[in-house]
């Protein structure tokens, strides 16, 4: 049960990682990003190029891919966002899922369909703890995501630019008034949440490896679990990941593998009937 | 006059040397090749159309079929039916007497009707046992179907390795479960029943929940149908698990993409296949694999050898019947053929390679090199 457990809670760091940046842009135009799982795919491929095409080493090769993601985060707000910032959210909604098919086509254009997998900054080697037995990659997907997760909370609450980013993001109109350049702190909220993207497509490329479709499963994943914790809740979409995560693995392995996904969508369909807000989104309500 | 008698002579000339090109080029065999070139499928595709352009050559070179060269009318299938379609129109228009197919079972689906319209034989290597199972008299299949492939594995298994409480991991695809119904059937002829079955989807990326729910069972191997990413994580994590009980997996282990993803794990696995071309230890073979690179600049599959195969049992078919459509379908179906990879004889669905090998990897200097342990040939007598 505990080797369940410890696989179940590091998939549930990805998911919570995808979703960091996710949230990050929903709070900030309060629309949401279908697109976000591609990012995040595009920051492993980037890497992936660093390493195959140029021959770089692997912290390099990260450096290449956050840059290359801070440019990706400009395209995505400049592309997808900007142009139709006046109109309804559903506009949003839609280039994003534009967005979406660009990234994945050309994922498949330049990388083509084949499965790639780019080695992780601890190797590949396992850690025995008693009976239970996991990588050590996941071991630094646990330390990053709870590191990413304190630093979101700090920088959000503590500095002048995380406050300017949640005022902009509770009202732009007011952070106008309040001398607040609305528009940077979005351009700014994109890049941020590509940034992450790298940081999450680098950690789960050893383990889940990087094809063109891989966003698509994740953001779906990230999804749901950002439904269950409380749309925009930070806290909620990390307890919304692991719990998630622990179920998935525990279903496949006690009841059904066949249905486990069946089983988390019929938990999302639950939780939204009896916590509409999911976990900890008592904002969501007002903002959906 | 004299300048009319020389312009004469010269429209004259020109007539006499059209009508002999003209019958020159009636004096030679059209035959249709359509396989993917473009798109993603052309990992495949590329390579098959190679062997149908090595083989056509071989035999021109050799003074062609019964003396008259072989034209191959080469088109297209990209990623789509209606590419498909296209192309066989094309082909179609160069009023060829026989065509050599794509490999993905979709578009051969979709080719089916307008095949049995133009009455034209049309030989594929797909694997997905459905081909023929619809009736269609036109089309010939030289690989060995599912049934074939998954029957030599669990055999294997069973009688090698003396697997008698295998567990199965199949993805829930219809290759998953048409090769789990097989997986099954020969266990149950076996008296074997497994002590865990366990699905996943294609799309998944963890496989710990379905490998803890094996060890519980304690199987003493695992018999795995999937495809290759899915493939590649159920490897890498029951021996990272710690599960170490043989594996047998399905062909999707035999691709170097999966060897990759899987690095070290690949040590000891245990993958059907039609035929290893680049590490058969048969001259022929090897002879064959170092000429197709020569020509080619890339490595053969599996399915590039006996697509070979097969466009050299078609041009046995027409030296023998000529290019008749009809003739050429009646001369297959009651003669067999002796190729590089093994032995084609159609059944009455028109399946025409019941031969499979089970190879074993082994990682040196850091690659996974297989090593055949076992042939079956299942052909009927």
């Amino acid at each position: 049960m505990i080797q369940e457990i410890v696989s179940g809670l590091s998939i549930g760091c990805i998911y919570a990682m995808t979703g960091f940046g996710f949230v990050l842009i929903y709070n900030a135009v309060g629309a949401v990003n279908f697109a976000y799982g591609e990012i995040v795919m595009f920051g492993g491929y980037f890497g992936y190029l660093a390493i195959q095409s140029f021959g770089w080493p692997l912290g390099l090769a990260f450096l290449f891919s956050i840059l290359a993601m801070a440019g990706l985060g400009i395209f995505n707000d400049y592309f997808a966002y900007f142009p139709m910032r006046h109109r309804p959210v559903v506009t949003v909604i839609i280039a994003s899922i534009g967005l979406s098919i660009l990234l994945r086509n050309s994922a498949l254009a330049i990388w083509g369909p084949d499965p790639v997998k780019i080695k992780s900054f601890v190797g590949d080697q396992l850690v025995h703890i008693g009976n239970v037995v996991f990588p050590l990659h996941q071991l630094l997907i646990f330390i990053v995501t709870a590191f990413i997760f304190v630093g979101q909370v700090f920088f959000f609450s503590r500095t002048s630019i995380g406050r300017k980013l949640e005022a902009t993001a509770q009202d732009q109109e007011m952070a106008k008034l309040m001398g607040i350049k609305v528009n940077r702190m979005i351009l700014l909220t994109f890049v941020l949440a590509a940034c992450l993207a790298s940081i999450a497509g680098f950690l789960l490329a050893p383990l889940w490896f990087l094809e063109p479709d891989v966003g698509l499963y994740i953001i779906v994943k990230a999804f749901i679990a950002i439904v269950i914790g409380g749309f925009g809740s930070v806290y909620g979409l990390m307890a919304g990941g692991l719990f998630l995560g622990v179920t998935e693995v525990l279903v496949a392995s006690h009841l059904t593998s066949e249905y486990k996904d069946v089983i988390s969508f019929l938990i999302l369909v639950t939780v939204l009937i009896v916590l509409p807000q999911g976990f900890f989104g008592e904002k969501v309500a007002e903002k959906v | 006059m004299k300048k009319i008698v020389g312009n004469f002579g010269l429209a004259l000339l020109s007539a006499c040397a059209i009508l002999f090109f003209s019958t020159a080029a009636f004096a030679r065999i059209d035959v249709g090749v359509i396989g993917s070139m473009t798109s993603g499928l052309a990992l495949l595709g590329q390579r098959q159309i190679n062997s149908a352009i090595l083989a056509a050559e071989e035999w021109n070179a050799k003074g062609g079929i019964n003396g008259e060269k072989t034209k191959l009318a080469i088109e297209d299938s990209g990623k789509s039916t209606t590419q498909a379609m296209t192309a066989l129109d094309r082909v179609l228009a160069e009023n060829v007497c026989a065509i050599l197919g794509p490999i993905y079972s979709f578009q051969l689906f979709a080719m089916f009707p307008e095949i049995n319209k133009e009455g034209v034989p049309l030989l594929s290597t797909s694997g997905t046992r459905k081909l023929t199972q619809m009736g269609n008299r036109w089309y010939f299949r030289l690989y060995p179907h599912d049934g074939i492939t998954k029957r030599a594995y669990t055999l294997f298994a069973v009688e090698e390795l003396g697997c008698t409480r295998p567990a199965l991991m199949c993805v829930t695809t219809e290759y998953g479960k048409s090769g789990y119904k097989i997986i099954m059937d020969v266990l149950k002829s076996k008296g074997i029943k497994p002590v865990a079955v366990t699905w996943h989807e294609k799309s998944d990326k963890d496989m710990t929940g379905q490998l803890e729910r094996i060890r519980r069972a304690h199987p003493s191997c695992i018999i795995s149908q999937a495809h290759p990413p899915d493939t590649a994580q159920i490897i890498r994590q029951q021996y990272e698990l710690g599960i170490n009980i043989p594996h047998i997996a399905s062909s999707a282990a035999s691709m170097p993409t999966v060897h990759k993803l899987v690095g070290k794990y690949m040590e000891g696995v245990y993958v059907e296949a039609a035929a290893i071309p680049n590490y058969d230890p048969d001259p022929k073979i090897q002879a064959w694999t170092k000429k197709y690179v020569k020509k080619f600049r890339t490595r053969p599959d599996s399915f590039a050898l006996l697509y070979y195969d097969t466009a050299n049992f078609l041009f046995n078919a027409i030296k023998a019947v000529g290019p008749d459509r009809k003739k050429i379908r009646d001369w297959l179906e009651k003669n067999s053929y002796k190729g590089l990879a093994g032995r084609y004889k159609f059944d009455k669905e028109h399946n025409g390679a019941f031969f499979a090998i089970i190879v074993q990897y082994h990682m040196k200097n850091g690659k996974a090199i297989p090593t055949v342990v076992k042939k079956y040939d299942f052909t009927p007598e």
